[in-house]
């Protein structure tokens, strides 16, 4: 064996040397080692950060959106969103580009084969062709086996119910932005990340909504009108259970909906509402102490004022009560009435209900009053009975409905009582005792008066007819265009729910005697209406109790 | 000897702490990839709720009810003298436990099969109203003529 130090001749020193420069660079590897080592375990088990892995589809994440569920006041789906398909090209990819576009054209309704082809041309790696495919789309779309189209999931604002509701939810833009009604006054919360999985309740009850826009609908159809509202609130808190405006549109299909149809007529159009207001001008004769159920008023011949003569439709050419004055729904009486109240007690009034100011209702669509700046006396005499004075629905549904309530004017509203968080504090507007003896009066209109077909057996209606002339083209009245309304409260002694039903220009019919007022088309439009949610809204029927009018019933002299 | 052993064993430690470390790397990889598969099947999955609750409410929809309805049944709008407003109109069956057998009335002469479902649906309200009818001081036998009974 060979000794590699004799070999070498080295000696032990150098020997003893080269073991220590090697047990130094050991250390120094070692040392190296470990910090990695303490680095990986560091990464993986202290720094870990989630898998880079993880799919984040860009595609998918680009076009969705959200937004939190309406629901009506039972929990029933109103508007909802949903993930959908929207379709694009990749246009250097596209096969056949003729071919393709025409048949893309026969899927697509509303795409022309020449508009696909021109966006095929385009030197572009990505257009759009379509948003929102229905399933039925994507499969066809699919089983053209073009490699060069392709889909992108989207969000889809949906409402279920169509036409159902459609003035007050409003819609949805393709990108998720509120663009009308409810969507767009509650933009923020809907769209608020902490609140996207609480629904938004609603005061609408799906059930009454439909009742009554199927109904309004008949009798818009029947009287050839050219436009209707109808409306229930309970009376006591001022939601809104139903809030009909027709023509109406599908709130999944706004974009090709017109003008007309999207109009939300209960909130944004104004009206010079008519004999409604006697309720509201007697109310605050009777309030202010000013006059008794058994006044005589002077209603024996047209009052001339100002160039302007008032008549009565119903004329009885004497003295009338109070109670008189409305179930005949005399004109002359509430001007009368209107003069002794005074503009300035008038006016103040009017604002106390809610008439002069815009209804606080949760749409973004909602008008200001019309009113004459300077109030005179024929204004005074003129808005008694609900002229000269342009209101939207919903405010003199809420006003009509503190007549009745016992006094209190509680604003309209559509979220149901949980989300309202003392949004609306209403304000009492009259005595609970005028306020009975308005329920009186109004039971008597329905009994003896212009109301009598809005009554249902058992339901114990009471209400006011309307039929107001419109503002001609050249100034005055136009006979021939009325708006016919009929605000009925139902049940008479303790009502619970106002509905109001209202034709723009209705025409009459054989049925009717060719008669359109408000006690003709209206008031039975009320009565069906009332009929159908009355058991849907646990209202007991009880045989009429006729002593409850007494009262009111005996001041009215039955006509001859 | 010992030393020997020793840097053995420590390569030992070594090899088997670095070997364990990448399997549990590996094993927290894919449950963070079965984590990740699951939150996709749940968006997936929500998005087909979102869907199905569409398509129920829109297939429970008032107006479609009111449509089809009006296609294949005799239902009529109600009349306010149909509400009962007291328990004790309410006519009791002899036997309150048998199903109601009223459904076949309810189809349009017209439309109806005999391919209807087999099994009747069984009408829980009967049996409450039975026994709170029985609680409010009715008699427990009411002869209750059957054809009036399902008119």
């Amino acid at each position: 064996m060979i000794r590699v130090d004799r070999l070498f001749r080295l000696q032990r020193p150098s020997l003893d040397q080269a073991h220590q420069r090697l047990s130094v660079l050991i250390l120094l590897f070692a040392a190296g080692f470990l910090v990695v080592a303490g680095r990986a375990v560091d990464l993986g088990v202290f720094q870990y950060a989630g898998d880079p892995a993880a799919p984040v589809n860009p595609a998918e994440a680009d076009h969705r959106w959200q937004r939190a569920e309406i629901v009506d006041r039972r929990g029933e789906v109103l508007a909802t969103t949903v993930a959908s398909q929207w379709l694009y090209a990749d246009p250097r990819r596209i096969q056949k580009p003729e071919e393709t576009a025409l048949a893309l054209a026969e899927i697509l309704p509303g795409q022309t084969a020449g508009d696909i082809l021109r966006r095929f041309r385009r030197p572009k790696e990505f257009v759009w062709i379509e948003h929102n495919l229905t399933p039925s789309q994507v499969a066809a779309v699919n089983a053209l086996g073009e490699p060069g189209l392709n889909f992108k999931t989207g969000s889809l604002r949906l409402y279920p119910h169509g036409r159902l509701a459609a003035h007050a939810l409003g819609y949805t833009g393709i990108d998720g932005e509120g663009l009308a009604g409810l969507e767009k006054f509650f933009d923020r919360r809907l769209t608020d990340p902490a609140r996207l999985d609480e629904p938004l309740r609603l005061s609408l009850d799906l059930r009454v909504q439909h009742a009554a826009t199927d109904e309004l609908a008949l009798a818009m159809d029947e009287f050839q009108a050219k436009g209707a509202v109808a409306l229930v609130m309970d009376v006591h808190s001022g939601e809104l259970l139903s809030l009909v405006s027709l023509p109406d549109y599908n709130a999944n299909r706004y974009a090709t909906a017109t003008p007309e149809q999207k109009r939300n007529r209960a909130t944004y159009e104004i009206y010079e509402q008519g004999s409604a207001l006697k309720a509201v001008t007697i109310a605050a004769a009777l309030d202010a102490g000013l006059v008794r159920l058994d006044d005589r008023i002077d209603a024996t011949k047209p009052i001339r004022i100002a160039g302007y003569t008032i008549h009565d439709f119903h004329g009885q050419r004497r003295d009338l009560t109070v109670p008189e004055v409305f179930t005949y729904s005399s004109n002359i009486g509430s001007a009368r009435l209107g003069d002794t109240l005074g503009a300035e007690r008038q006016k103040r009034f009017f604002r106390q209900v809610g008439l002069l100011s815009p209804a606080d209702v949760e749409v973004t669509e909602v008008s200001a009053p019309r009113y004459p700046e300077r109030w005179g006396r024929i204004h005074t005499m003129t808005a008694s009975f609900g002229h000269g004075v342009s209101i939207s629905s919903v405010q003199l549904a809420q006003a009509m409905a503190a007549m009745v309530n016992g006094g209190r004017l509680q604003p309209a509203t559509l979220l149901a009582d949980a989300d309202r968080q003392g949004r609306h504090r209403g304000r009492q507007v009259i005595s609970p005792e005028t306020s009975a003896v308005m329920r009186q009066l109004m039971r008597v209109a329905v009994v003896k008066g212009t109301g009598s077909f809005a009554d249902v057996p058992g339901y114990r209606v009471a209400g006011k007819t309307s039929t107001a002339e419109k503002p001609g083209q050249t100034g005055g009245y136009d006979h021939d265009r009325v708006l016919s309304s009929f605000t009925g409260v139902f049940p008479a002694e303790t009502p619970r729910y106002l509905v109001f039903a209202m034709l723009d220009e209705p025409h009459g019919t054989e049925a009717t005697y060719q008669f359109a007022g408000g006690g003709w088309v209206a008031a039975p439009t009320v009565g069906k209406i009332i009929a159908r949610i009355g058991p849907l809204l646990g209202v007991e029927p009880r045989p009429a109790d006729q002593t409850f009018i007494r009262e009111a019933a005996l001041l009215v002299q039955e006509k001859d | 000897m010992i030393r020997k052993l020793l840097i053995f064993l420590g390569l030992a430690v070594v090899l088997g702490a670095v070997g364990g470390l990448y399997q549990l790397k590996l094993m927290a990889d894919a449950r963070s990839r079965e984590v990740a598969a699951l939150k996709a099947t749940i968006a997936r999955e929500r998005d087909a709720i979102q869907v199905l609750r569409a398509e129920a409410a829109y297939l429970s929809s008032p107006a479609v009810v009111q449509t089809e309805a009006s296609k294949f049944l005799t239902l009529r709008k109600a009349r306010t003298d149909q509400v009962i407003t007291n328990i004790r109109d309410i006519p009791l069956r002899l036997d309150p436990e048998t199903p109601v057998d009223g459904d076949r009335d309810l189809i349009r002469p017209d439309v109806a099969t005999d391919e209807a479902p087999a099994r009747r649906p069984h009408v829980p309200g009967i049996g409450i109203a039975y026994q709170a009818a029985e609680r409010a001081g009715q008699p427990r036998w009411v002869t209750v003529d059957k054809r009036e009974d399902q008119r």
